[in-house]
Parts: C-alpha cells; structure tokens; sequence
C-alpha cells in the first residue's frame, strides 16, 4: 500500500500545516490537519481492511485471424480499483483495456486477433484504492486465460472443389428435408423443395456415406511462416468441404482428426491448425490422401492425386 | 483517458451534482473571505460583480475551450489583475520596493500577516478574484474536479495560513474539497451513489475530528505563541499588527516597565486604523528609526520619559508623540502611524529613553480646527465595513445632532459610551460588527469594545479616528516613577484635527476600570510589587484638551465592584473564546446545522454500512399493516409474515411456488391459510374486505407469535 500522487499531495500539505501551525500559531490550520488526518486514517484503514478484488475472465470467443473479439472480466472488488490488462504477442487491444470501478463492476474491451496461434491474455494489473484515492495497492492477478486465433480463411470456389465433388454426384441418399439454419451451407439448400415450402429455405439432408469423405494431409518444410501458410491453406480447403457437408479427415505433423462433420469438429480442426507449427508426414500418409496440402516458406501447393494447384490460383480464381 | 474529451456537463447524475456543489462550497469559502476583505476595504459589490462574471464566463467557455487555453485565460486574468493592482497603490510606491514589499508579504503570510494589512486590500481582492475562479468552475463544469478541488483549495489555504479564515470556514472548505474529490471519482467511475456511504462516513469524521479535537487544541496551538490573547494585555498589546475581538478575558498584574516620566500620560504601543467588523488591523509598513521624528503641528510639550523594561515585552511604548529616542534606539523601527516597535523584543533590565512632544492645543483651538483633512487621512482613517448596519450612523446622527464641530462631536459620544454603557471584563463576544453589538445589543464591555464603537461612530460622522492602544501611566511610586503593570493596558481613541494633530480620546469610563485594576492587585500573590495604592492618582486618562472630570484617585472606588473574574492565577486566566464560535446560547446558526446534518448524514451512512438501516426498516415495515384495497393488505400481509417465515427458515426461491414453500418450510396452518389468501388475491384477483381483515388478523399472531418465541 502506498500513497497515491493526491495522498503525497495531502500528506505534505499535513505536515506542512502542521509544522506552520507549531511555528507560528494554530489559526484555521486544525480544520486542514486534523481534517486531513483523518482522511489519511480512514483511508488506510479502508484499503488495508478490503480484501483483494476477485475477476472473473469469461473465456473469449475464439476467431480468425483479422476478425476481433470481445474480453470481458467481471469485478467485484470491496472498494475503488482500476483494472489494467494485458494482451499477449500477436493480439492488439483495439480499445485501451482498462477500467475503473467505485466497487463490483466489469472490464470489457475487444481485441484484434492478428496471428495464428493460442494467444494470451493477461495478467491483469489491479490496481485498488480507498474511496478518496489516497492510498493505492497494486497487485497482478494470476488468473490468466487463452483465445484461440484461427488461421484466416480464404474461399476457394476452383476446380479443385468442384472436380473433387463431381466425382462423387451421389453422395449419399436423400434423406430428408428441413428447415434452414442459419450456419448451413447454402450448397445444401434444396431449392427446389425451397420453392413450394411456404417456411422459406429448406434444406436437404443426405444419409452419412462411408465412401464420402475427404482425407486430407498438409505438410510444410520451413519454419514458422511456411507452418502459417499451410495452415491457412489447410483450413480453408477442409471449411470448403465441411460447409459443403462433406466429412473431413486430417493428417498433420501435430496430430490426426478422423473424419467428422458438425460444429464439434470444425472447431478442433481449426484449433489443432491454430497451433500446428508444421513438419512432415510420412509417406504412406501422404499416399492415401485425397487431398495433399505441402506448404514452403514461399508457396504452397495442393494435390488432389492427379493435378497440382497454387493455393493462389484457387483463391485468385474465387476473388476473380 | 478516452473520456477526456467527453464533456461531462451532458449527463448529470447526482454524483456530478454533488461534485460541484463541493466545488462550489470550497469555492465559497474561499470568496466569503475576499468577500469580507472587500466589505472592510473595498466595494463588495464590485467584487460580487467580478465573481459573477468570472462564473458565467467560464461557464460559457468550458464548452468551447480547451484546458490548456483556459489555463491561458486564467494566467493572463491573474497578470492582469496584478498589474492593476499595483497602479492603485500610492504613487510613492517604486516598482521595486513593490517587488520587494511583495516579497516580504509573501513571507509574512506564513507567520499569518492577515490580508487585510495589505495596502489596498479591496482593490487587491478584486484583483486576484477572477482567476482562479475562472479556472476553479471552469475546470468544475469539465468535470476536472480534482484539478478544480487543488485550484480552490491552494486559494482557501493562502486565506488559513494568513488567519482570515476561521476554523469553521476552513471546515466548510474540507469538506467541501473531501465532496468534490470523493464524488468526483464516483462520477469518473460512472459509480452509483450506493458506493458513497464511505465517502460521507469519512466527511463526517472529519467535521466531528475538528470539532472535538479540533477546539480543545486551540490552547495548544496558542502556547507556541508569544502570549494567549486572554488578558487585556495580551489581546491589545500583542506584536501582531492585528487585535481581535475577545470575550470574557483578565488582568495580569505583571509588572512590564517603570517609567521616569516628566508628566503622567497613556504610553502609546501601537495604532491601528483598519476596523474589520470584529478586529482591527494595522496596515502600512514601519521604517527603521533614522534620528528625530516630526512632532504634531499644534502646540506641544515636551515629555521626557525613561522606560526601564520590567519583563520580557516585544512593545515599545511611549507618550504620544515621540519624536526622539535617545536611548536604546538601535534596532527600533517607526511605524507609518507614528509608533515606536523595537522589532525584536527587550528583555527585563533593559531600558530605552524617549522624547515626547504632547499636543496641548486648547479646546477652542480644536473647536476651530475644522474639517479640511488631508487626502491621505480621509482614505485611511473613515474606513469602515461597508456591512456595517445603518443604525450605528443613525444613531450617532441623533446623538450629535446638536453638535456643530468634530471636537463637540467627539466630547459627546465619548461621554454619552461612559455614562451609557457599564464596564466589565466578563462578557460574550458578540457576533457580527462589534460597534453595533456593543452599542444595541451589549450592556456591558471593555475599553476595547468602548474604543471601537467611538471610533466607528466618528467615522460615520466623516471624522478620521483611529484606534490606539498601549498603558495608561501606572502606578505613581515616586517623584516621577510609574510601575506599568499588565492590568495598565488600555485601548483608546485618537481623532484627527487639521493642523493640530491626533488628540487623545477615552470612551472609557475611568473609575470602574481603575477599580478592576485595584481589585486585582489585592488579590493575595499577585502583588510582585510593593504595592502603593494610595499614590495612583497617576494613572489619570484626561485626555490633553479635554476635561474629563472623572477623579483622578482611584483609591476611592477601588474595592467596592466585585471581582468579575473568578481566576485567581495570571497563568491560568479565562479559556480564550473557541475560534469561529460566534454564538452565544440560541438558535444555532445555518453552518452548525448544516455540519449537524452531515453529522447526522454520516451517522445514518455508517449505518447503512452495516446493514443495520435495512434491519430497521424492516421492522418497522412489518409493525406497520399494509393498507390500501383488500388485494393490497392481502398481498402485503402475506409478504410480511413469509419474510418472518423466511427470517427463521430460508427464503422463498425464485420460481418456486408459495405452495411449495410452505409445504417445504413446514408452515403452520395461520401462515398457510395466509397463502391461500394471497394466492387467491394474488392469482384469482379475489379478495373480499372480511380476506383483507382475516388476513391482517392471521398477520399480527404471526408478529405477536415471533416475539413470544
């Protein structure tokens, strides 16, 4: 505990009125010294009776790289403080991170996610006072937490996607329709079913097909950007499938994700690609893929068995 | 901070209100002194004006004007204002002795040179008005209050460390910054006004700290003084170049100097020529003591005096008017007024000689004096309040009517304050303008409070008056030896005449006061020397000119009044009346009750934070049935007897249903046959007066059954 710049102000101006008042006569100084006092006692007291603030990090939604996401904290704090965080390397606080509560209260701010990877946040720096501000205790609280920072995404409208899709035109029966959610992909919307149904968009759902999946391997020589690289690449052909209802399997350095559709699934393969820092496979993995993602520090490529593509030229071609 | 630019003046909560109605108290404060500088020296209401132009003005600006701009604006009102105050000073006045009186006024304000001693001190108050109060609310509205609360406040302390501010407007100034800083961070922090229950707890500690710890120092503080102002001594002849008013107050039979005198007369110590309403000041500067002084241009004796210092004074007294002082003159420094001060103080054995001349001019002589007085004269010595009530000049209007000179004038108001008014050491001060208390109010007082008043009411007849303070002769012992005592000391009148100079006045009645004084010498071990009470016909307060016909033995009386004060040790005399306290027994005055509220405040805050304000709340909230249509006693009444329920099992939870709560905390069949009241009122929307009535019924046997229990 320590005096803040107006608890220096006023300790001085005590003591000073003090010493004046002893040299050269009480006058008015009672009012300004035991005043003054008191408020120097009340307030030392106040902070050192208060406990430590308790913060709650609510865990941040996790996001691409270039999109933002909110941090929240909430405070309940017996007196005044002032929460200071901190954001970790490849994260940038869009607002100042900072907030200052009278008691229970909440530090929210949003930052941008800038570079792939498991990024954190924290330690926050809280800073508590007494109710004039006149002492002030700093303390860093442990609790930290994580947010994921997906690779960035690219569509990929190509050959690629269709070639590999219009081989398999019968994947898998039709099975049903339903209405639409907001998430489907619009590949599956069943527009003719649409057209009669008074609900609006609906959607067609197709019996799970062994035979239909996508096995996909990515492997990167380089060091980190090469690794940033091919997960991008990575990310955005397994999204291409997965909204197109088409399981994906992966195979990288890091680890193996059978194959899966679903929300469940989406996410682990984008969180296994957020912390991927690359590496090899072996051959026989490389072999049995449908899809071969193999990244360089300067380009990457992607094999779908009997032709090879520039991961530019499938995003050119989408933007084009 | 983002919100810098934010101007906080667009939303107002009630923590913003409270932040400035402390800045505005602090700032008050602060202005009630220059205010009562500009009433006892100045144009109020030309300040008033300056105030209120600086308020609006910055009010305007704060919406349109940067900090650092205003912080400008401020700076150049302040060079501004210092400037003009320096061309109002006398002509005489050189650049850099300006400076340098400057200089050594600033010093001077920590050992607590009061405002008022500065030379034109109204127009000095006008002068430094503007700015800070410009920066003070500009910075308030901003919501700067920290900022603001400094800028007032470094203001108010100027004002403590000078003395100008009482104990009570220093109070009022605390508080009024602990507001602004303790609500200005709860509007910072967009905090609800529950978190400022410690805010006001603490403010209120504060207000009782002072007030009780406060006052009981105020001796304390005082005997790191020369001398507690509580003997007549003490308060009159104290080196300070300011009196205040006192109350009950004694007399020290300390001897303080022998006199060799050629003649008896009053040893002047000091004059003082600025009223205040409650004290005088003594303004101007002295310079050192550089061979002969001029004598008064009427005609004069001359009176040679040899003072031998008795015990330790920091006073130099002499027979008015010295012009020369032939021995012990190193050091010595002459005040503007005429005054010897021995800058320093003598110890006892030292001595000094002075040459007098006393002006001896002949009534007639002053009958025809007339009322050409001098430019420098007039502006110093008609001073007066500009509060001062109206009924002192009117008064004195009837009272010298029938007069048609300054002398004649001055001959009755001082006999009209000795035959009209008693003399006594025992009384109250009196609040607000001591000349009109004593003269409409107080029945009784001392030669200080007679002296005021006389020089009050010449001043409003345009007479020039001052008031001068010192010893009358003392004791004769010998030939031409007086033993001046602290019980000697006196304050008098001295009152103009055009080519004639400052003649003596005494307003107060003689033989009471000698009687006093005889009274407190025969008190058993106060005598320290041979006392010759037979022999004291020296101590005569005839004023040359004048015949005041009062005997001048004061053996004859002494002994008959009664001893008024009951202290029989000098070092122990009276408790000195607690600073700032105004007030005499009756109603309390608006500042008492405005801190007995924030006592009170504090109290309840205090309370509040420990719960207890909400424990009684609830009590009396279920001793109090539950009125309006029969649903709403119904409902009402169901929700004091389950919070009796829930105050001895648990509460109700949320979606829980008031069935199976009951069914869950066992209830008693009245408690549930309460429930299916409520329910039906609450649910069905039936609830007929015999429902209301029944449950009210089932209600009291449940309060009554919780205190049997």
């Amino acid at each position: 505990m320590k005096p803040t710049r107006r608890g220096h102000a006023l300790i001085v101006l005590v003591l000073a009125g003090g010493l004046v008042g002893f040299a050269f006569g009480a006058r008015a100084l009672n009012a300004v010294i035991v005043s003054g006092g008191v408020g120097l006692v009340a307030g030392a007291v106040q902070l050192a009776r208060a406990g430590e603030p308790e913060l709650e990090r609510r865990a941040p939604e996790p996001g691409h790289e270039g999109d933002s996401t909110t941090v929240e904290i909430d405070i309940e704090s017996p007196v005044p403080c002032r929460v200071v965080d901190r954001v970790g390397e490849g994260l940038t606080a869009l607002e100042e991170p900072v907030v200052e509560t009278s008691g229970d209260g909440q530090l929210a701010y949003t930052v941008a996610l800038e570079r792939r990877g498991e990024r954190r946040l924290g330690r926050a720096t809280v800073v508590t006072t007494d109710s004039f501000g006149l002492f002030a205790r700093e303390d860093v609280h442990p609790v930290e937490t994580t947010v994921d920072v997906y690779p960035a995404v690219f569509g990929i409208t190509g050959t690629l996607g269709t070639e590999q899709l219009g081989e398999r035109p019968e994947r898998g029966a039709f099975d049903r329709v339903r209405e639409y959610q907001p998430g489907d992909p619009l590949r599956n919307v069943h527009w003719t079913s649409s057209a009669k149904s008074p609900d609006g968009l609906v959607v067609a759902e197709y019996t799970a097909d062994q035979d239909d999946l996508v096995r996909l391997a990515a492997v990167s020589t380089g060091g980190t950007a090469a690794a940033d690289r091919m997960a991008t690449a990575t990310a955005s052909v397994a999204l291409m499938f997965l909204d197109a209802g088409v399981p994906v399997a992966l195979a990288i350095s890091d680890g193996i994700l059978p194959a899966q559709t679903g929300r469940e699934h989406r996410r682990e393969l984008l969180r296994l690609l957020t912390r991927t820092t690359g590496g090899e496979l072996p051959a026989q993995t490389k072999r049995s893929a449908d899809v071969l993602v193999q990244a360089t520090e300067r380009s990457v490529e992607i094999h779908d068995g009997r032709r090879s593509h520039t991961f530019q030229d499938l995003t050119v071609e989408a933007s084009g | 901070m983002s919100t810098g630019d934010r101007l906080p003046f667009l939303t107002v909560g009630p923590d913003r209100v409270l932040s400035i109605a402390g800045i505005a108290v602090l700032l008050g404060t602060a202005l009630s002194v220059l205010l009562h500088v500009a009433d006892v020296a100045g144009d109020p209401q030309a300040l008033l004006l300056v105030i209120l132009g600086a308020l609006v003005a910055s009010t305007l600006l704060a919406r349109y004007v940067s900090a650092p701009v205003a912080a400008l604006v401020a700076g150049g009102l302040i060079v501004v204002g210092a400037n003009w105050y320096f061309l109002t000073l006398p002509e005489g006045i050189g650049v850099l002795s300006r400076v340098d009186v400057l200089l050594r006024d600033s010093l001077a304000l920590l050992s607590g040179l009061s405002v008022l001693q500065i030379t034109n001190a109204g127009a000095w108050a006008l002068a430094i008005t503007p700015g800070p109060v410009f920066l003070t609310w500009y910075l308030a509205i901003r919501g700067r209050y920290v900022l603001s609360t400094v800028v007032a406040g470094s203001l108010l302390t100027v004002f403590v460390l000078t003395g100008d501010a009482e104990t009570m407007t220093a109070l009022f100034g605390v508080v009024g910054a602990g507001t602004a800083v303790g609500f200005g961070d709860l509007a910072r922090r967009d905090g609800s006004l529950g978190e400022a229950d410690i805010v006001v707890v603490v403010l209120a500690a504060m207000v009782a700290a002072t007030l009780t710890v406060g006052v009981i120092p105020a001796g304390a503080g005082h005997t790191f003084e020369f001398t507690g102002p509580s003997t007549v001594e003490a308060s009159l002849t104290s080196t300070d170049d300011q009196i205040e008013m006192q109350g009950a107050i004694s007399l020290s039979p300390a001897v303080r100097f022998t006199v060799v005198s050629d003649a008896p007369d009053n040893w002047v110590v000091k004059t003082y020529d600025r009223y205040t309403g409650d004290g005088w000041i003594r303004t101007g500067g002295t310079r050192a003591y550089g061979g002969s002084l001029s004598p008064p241009a009427g005609r004069t004796r001359t009176i040679e005096q040899s003072f031998r210092v008795e015990s330790p004074v920091g006073t130099m007294p002499a027979a008015w008017r010295p012009t020369e002082v032939s021995r012990g003159a190193a050091g010595t420094v002459v005040t503007e007024q005429g005054t010897l001060d021995p800058r320093g103080s003598f110890d006892a054995g030292d001595s000094y000689a002075v040459t007098s001349e006393n002006l001896i001019s002949s009534d007639q002589a002053l009958r025809t004096a007339g009322r050409d007085y001098p430019a420098r004269i007039r502006e110093r010595y008609l001073q007066l309040p500009a509060s001062t009530p109206r009924r002192v000049a009117e008064r004195t209007d009837r009272l010298t009517s029938t007069t048609d000179t300054p002398f004649d004038t001055a001959t009755v108001i001082e006999r009209w304050l000795r035959n009209n008014k008693q003399y006594s050491l025992d009384v109250d001060r009196p609040s607000g303008n001591t000349a009109d208390a004593f003269l409409f109010e107080m029945g009784a007082g001392y030669c200080t409070y007679y002296a005021t008043t006389m020089v009050v009411m010449l001043r409003t007849q345009g007479i020039p008056a001052r008031l001068a303070v010192g010893y009358t002769s003392g004791e004769l012992v010998d030939d031409n030896r007086y033993v001046v005592r602290g019980l000697n000391s006196h304050a008098w009148v001295q009152v103009y005449f055009p080519d004639e100079g400052w003649v003596r006045f005494d307003p107060t009645p003689p033989d009471p006061r000698r009687a006093e004084e005889q009274s407190r010498l025969r008190e058993p071990g106060e005598v320290d020397a041979t006392p010759d009470v037979a022999g004291t016909n020296g101590t005569t307060t005839g004023t040359p000119g004048t015949v005041t016909g009062a005997g001048s033995n004061g053996t004859s009386v002494a002994g008959s009044p009664p001893a008024p004060t009951p202290t029989t040790n000098a070092s122990d005399p009276f408790d000195t009346p607690a600073a700032g306290d105004g007030g005499g027994p009756g109603l309390p005055s608006p500042d008492r009750v405005a801190l007995g509220l924030l006592l009170l405040a504090g109290g309840v805050a205090g309370l509040r934070r420990v719960g207890v304000t909400t424990r009684v709340y609830r009590e009396l909230w279920i001793r109090r049935p539950p009125d309006g249509p029969p649903s709403h006693q119904v409902t009402g009444a169901y929700e004091r007897a389950e919070y009796l329920q829930a105050a001895r099992t648990r509460d109700r939870r949320t979606g829980e249903t008031v069935r199976q709560y009951l069914d869950a905390v066992d209830a008693d069949d009245r408690l549930r046959r309460l429930g299916e009241l409520y329910e039906r009122a609450r649910y069905a929307g039936r609830a007929s007066r015999s429902d209301a009535a029944e449950a009210i019924d089932l209600l009291g046997q449940q309060v009554g059954g919780r205190f049997r229990g």
